[in-house]
């Protein structure tokens, strides 16, 4: 099942980079690695450092199905008494 | 000559090569491209030195 599943079609919203919210702001690269790591190979992850991107990051799979599974499954997903909120990077959005 | 294919093996092989578009590696100038950077408040987080990449086997 897994190996069709790799060669299925996603949805055109479906990116490697997901942007994340509602971290908590001294979260280490440990846990960030940590939680995000155990869905696939991380590409990288860029972490908000100013008053107002403080809590987001935005974390980029090598694998576009690695991705999918993550935003799937940490959607929601509690760290330190916070919910996580995962989207797709929406390039058009941020350029 | 080639053997034609039938419209379900030719859809078939224009999804696969979408997918392969769209999960081909990307390099560090595709990246800085499309993500926000230092200007916009983020700085790349280094992983830590107990990272391990999970390399599914299956793949």
């Amino acid at each position: 099942a897994a190996q069709r599943a790799r060669n299925q079609r996603l949805p055109p919203e479906v990116n490697r980079a997901l942007f994340v919210r509602n971290l908590p702001f001294n979260i280490s690269s440990e846990e960030m690695y940590d939680i995000f790591g155990k869905y696939g190979p991380v590409r990288q992850i860029r972490i908000g450092t100013t008053k107002e991107t403080r809590g987001t990051a935005y974390v980029v799979y090598e694998d576009i199905y690695d991705a999918k599974n993550a935003c799937d499954h940490l959607s929601g997903f509690n760290v330190a008494n916070r919910y996580l909120i995962v989207l797709y990077f929406n390039p058009v959005r941020h350029s | 000559g080639a053997v034609p294919m039938t419209p379900e093996a030719y859809q078939e092989m224009r999804l696969q090569r979408e997918m392969w578009e769209r999960n081909r590696p990307l390099t560090d100038e595709e990246l800085d491209a499309m993500l926000p950077g230092e200007k916009d408040g983020y700085k790349v987080l280094a992983a830590p030195p107990s990272y391990k990449p999970i390399i599914d086997p299956a793949r």
